[in-house]
């Protein structure tokens, strides 16, 4: 990834969350990430895009942020109630902006680009370390929470409808 | 007169908020009608009359333009305006959309205001309480 893509990766991340979740986000370094709390399911969504290149977005995040998200664009004020699975859509479709405002920010209006539907999976605790540890991720404190962006260019052979 | 409205999207947060935005807003809503793909939406509205859809493009089984092909070869439904809510960016594909007859277009992420001001201008003032 470029530099000023990561640039443009962050902008977009922070600005989606705020708009799309009143999530304020901002870059820190792995040193200053907040570390998730002790026991909590960390998770990571991943959305890839192909047109006249190929890449995938990563964003990997804790449980606690998952919640957030959920709970703020639901407009819902308790968080007990709700599910994994309304976590893992509340934030899949936040990376399907994410990324769809990204690809625009880098490319402009005229490129056709075809998202596919994010994934979403529990990672343990070794794999948010690898990732926090990855120059290819980003850090960002979101509302005291952590997570870790990142955007790859990727054959777009490998990619799967 | 309240009008019924299908919203179809796969995302389960987007249909809620979507649904939530449109009974807060004060237009004139009756049934509202919830799809996951266009599959799904084209079956709900062989039963169901619907006076607007608000529908998303990448959908798993079914998506937007797909389902908007099958509205416009059905002579009943090729009259039901639909406006596309997406993340979509790309002015081609857009100007794509607007040939295959698509009311409005919203893009994501969305204001509750946006989706009020394309419902009202489609169905006219008196889709307003």
């Amino acid at each position: 990834m470029k530099k000023e893509d990561t640039s443009v990766l962050l902008e977009i991340f922070c600005s989606t969350a705020e708009k799309q979740a009143f999530a304020f986000g901002a870059e820190c370094t792995r040193e200053e990430l907040p570390e998730p709390a002790a026991g909590e399911a960390l998770m990571l969504s991943s959305i890839t895009f192909k047109g006249p290149y190929c890449g995938i977005i990563m964003l990997a995040y804790s449980e606690s942020l998952a919640k957030a998200v959920t709970s703020n664009t639901l407009g819902t004020d308790d968080e007990s109630e709700i599910t994994f699975e309304q976590e893992s859509d509340a934030m899949a479709e936040l990376l399907n902006v994410i990324c769809g405002q990204f690809l625009t920010a880098v490319e402009g209006e005229i490129p056709v680009f075809d998202l596919t539907v994010p994934h979403c999976r529990r990672i343990e605790k070794n794999e948010w370390e690898s990732f926090r540890e990855s120059p290819d991720f980003l850090c960002v404190n979101v509302d005291e929470s952590p997570a870790l962006v990142s955007m790859k260019l990727i054959d777009c052979d490998d990619i799967q409808s | 007169m309240a009008y019924n409205v299908l919203i179809v999207d796969d995302s389960s947060t987007v249909r809620s908020v979507i649904e939530k935005t449109l009974h807060v807003s004060g237009v004139n809503l009756g049934n509202v009608y919830l799809a996951a793909n266009g599959k799904e939406a084209l079956e709900l509205l062989q039963s169901n009359w619907v006076d607007i859809v608000f529908a998303d493009i990448n959908m798993p089984v079914m998506t937007g333009i797909e389902m908007i092909d099958k509205m416009e070869a059905d002579g009943i439904l090729s009259s039901i305006p639909v406006v596309i809510i997406s993340t979509e960016g790309s002015s081609t594909r857009i100007e794509e959309l607007k040939k295959k007859g698509i009311r409005g277009y919203i893009r994501k992420p969305f204001s509750p205001e946006k989706v009020k001001k394309a419902f009202l201008e489609i169905l006219g003032n008196g889709g307003e309480k």
